[in-house]
């Protein structure tokens, strides 16, 4: 299987995941489950609201990041790593 | 337009809220800070009451860093080993901060002095960077009217090589910055930029970043990477921290990590065409401007809680910074890749931008 059909096929399942997460955020913004969650904190189940919110940052963060390297591959635009570092002269080290 | 039942009465441009996530990801992604100071002051000025302001700018902050961090990874710009030792000194710095931080609040010295403490480091900091690209900048000019080849970074300090002549065990070498240092030395600049970072109320990226090139020698745009590898953990502890006093209002950190996704990705991405003495100018210029924004903010306590346009003026200036910084970089990144195709670019550029990966 091609580099591009890979990306292609990551690309759609994450971008599957974030149309999820986006559907699920609409939602219980519109539903007032956020604002029953905010209304946890200082009570027993507090701490539900606390991982929700480190969770939810935690997973949409790196679907996202995910997601857009695989876009980047998808479009064919290369990506290598940085050479920081030029070995073949005495000026080019770091001073 | 947009409400949240947390904020009755509240209307939030939608538009806006995910455009400051777009460049403040674009501005944090290539400089390799949270921009906690330049998020707050925006959030403000669109009708966060201040609280919610910070609480939604760092839940927003540690996601939009991990979305950088994966692209940073990709560039190899990210030394996790050194990230993760440099962590375990940050946050104790940082608890130590805060406690001293609360001392000072708890003997009546308020936000006067933590203000004017901030304001002096802030101009410390990013005085020295901009003293330093610049002279950097002028021995590559030299080095372009010579005809020589220009090194891949160049940094005039020599702190680094003092600091790693420091040779208490253990010695740890770091294969990704071509780096052997005492782990204490990582430890103790990790625990001291924490306890600056602590006190000032801030993520610290912008102490951090200038910190792991200047202290520990690292170069800049690993030095960005690292750093953004390292919000993501300190973020992620700043959100429980302000989930629990109530700060956070999620879905409007949703909304903007969206645009953040973006403009990560730009900022991420643009750390590949041009030279470490480009990010740190840009770097010491956004600490100069994050400094006149707290001026402004120091102003309005001391002259007077009424005098608002001086409040307004603060908001304004960190907001518009935003904007020159973006510019900045666009501009950097449009030109290295005019350079690339062949292009012509004026002479003073030639030492900020690189011809090829």
């Amino acid at each position: 299987m091609g580099k591009k059909n890979r990306a292609a096929i990551w690309v759609a399942a994450l971008s599957i995941i974030c149309g999820l997460i986006i559907w699920h955020a609409v939602h219980w913004h519109s539903t007032g489950m956020y604002m029953k969650m905010f209304r946890w904190l200082g009570t027993g189940k507090g701490y539900i609201t606390v991982l929700y919110n480190l969770g939810l940052m935690l997973v949409l963060g790196g679907t996202l990041g995910f997601l857009m390297e695989k876009i980047t591959d998808l479009l064919g635009y290369e990506v290598h790593e940085i050479e920081h570092f030029d070995d073949r002269g005495k000026a080019d080290k770091l001073q | 337009m947009i409400t949240f039942p947390i904020l009755p009465g509240i209307e939030i441009n939608l538009f806006l809220l995910v455009f400051i996530g777009f460049t403040v990801g674009i501005v944090g992604a290539f400089i390799g800070v949270g921009g906690g100071y330049m998020i707050t002051p925006a959030l403000m000025v669109l009708g966060f009451p201040a609280n919610f302001a910070v609480g939604v700018g760092i839940a927003h902050i540690t996601a939009k860093s991990f979305i950088a961090t994966v692209r940073h990874k990709q560039l190899g710009n990210v030394d996790a080993k050194l990230g993760v030792l440099m962590i375990a000194g940050t946050m104790a710095g940082v608890e130590i901060g805060v406690r001293l931080l609360n001392w000072v609040r708890d003997h009546g010295v308020a936000d006067k002095a933590v203000l004017t403490a901030s304001i002096i480091v802030m101009l410390i900091i990013g005085g020295y960077i901009v003293w330093e690209s610049t002279k950097s900048k002028t021995k590559l000019d030299e080095m372009v009217q010579r005809r020589e080849k220009l090194p891949r970074d160049m940094q005039l300090s020599s702190i680094p090589k003092r600091l790693q002549g420091i040779e208490i065990p253990p010695m740890i070498h770091f294969p990704k910055s071509r780096l052997t240092i005492s782990l204490w030395v990582v430890l103790s600049v990790g625990f001291f930029t924490g306890i600056l970072a602590g006190f000032m109320g801030v993520g610290g990226g912008f102490v951090r970043v200038p910190s792991l090139v200047y202290l520990i020698g690292m170069p800049s745009i690993i030095a960005v990477g690292t750093d953004l590898f390292e919000i993501i953990i300190s973020g992620g502890y700043s959100i429980i921290r302000h989930t629990m006093s109530g700060n956070v209002i999620i879905y409007a950190a949703v909304l903007m990590v969206f645009g953040a996704s973006v403009g990560a990705q730009i900022g991420a991405i643009g750390t590949r065409y041009v030279r470490g003495v480009s990010v740190r100018y840009v770097l010491g210029y956004s600490v100069f401007l994050a400094s006149l924004g707290s001026m402004f903010k120091l102003a309005h306590i001391l002259i007077g809680e009424n005098i608002s346009w001086l409040q307004k003026g603060a908001q304004m200036i960190i907001f518009g910074s935003m904007v020159v910084l973006v510019a900045m970089i666009v501009a950097l990144i449009g030109i290295a890749v005019i350079h690339r195709k062949g292009g012509q670019i004026p002479v003073w550029a030639k030492s900020l931008v690189l011809e090829k990966d």
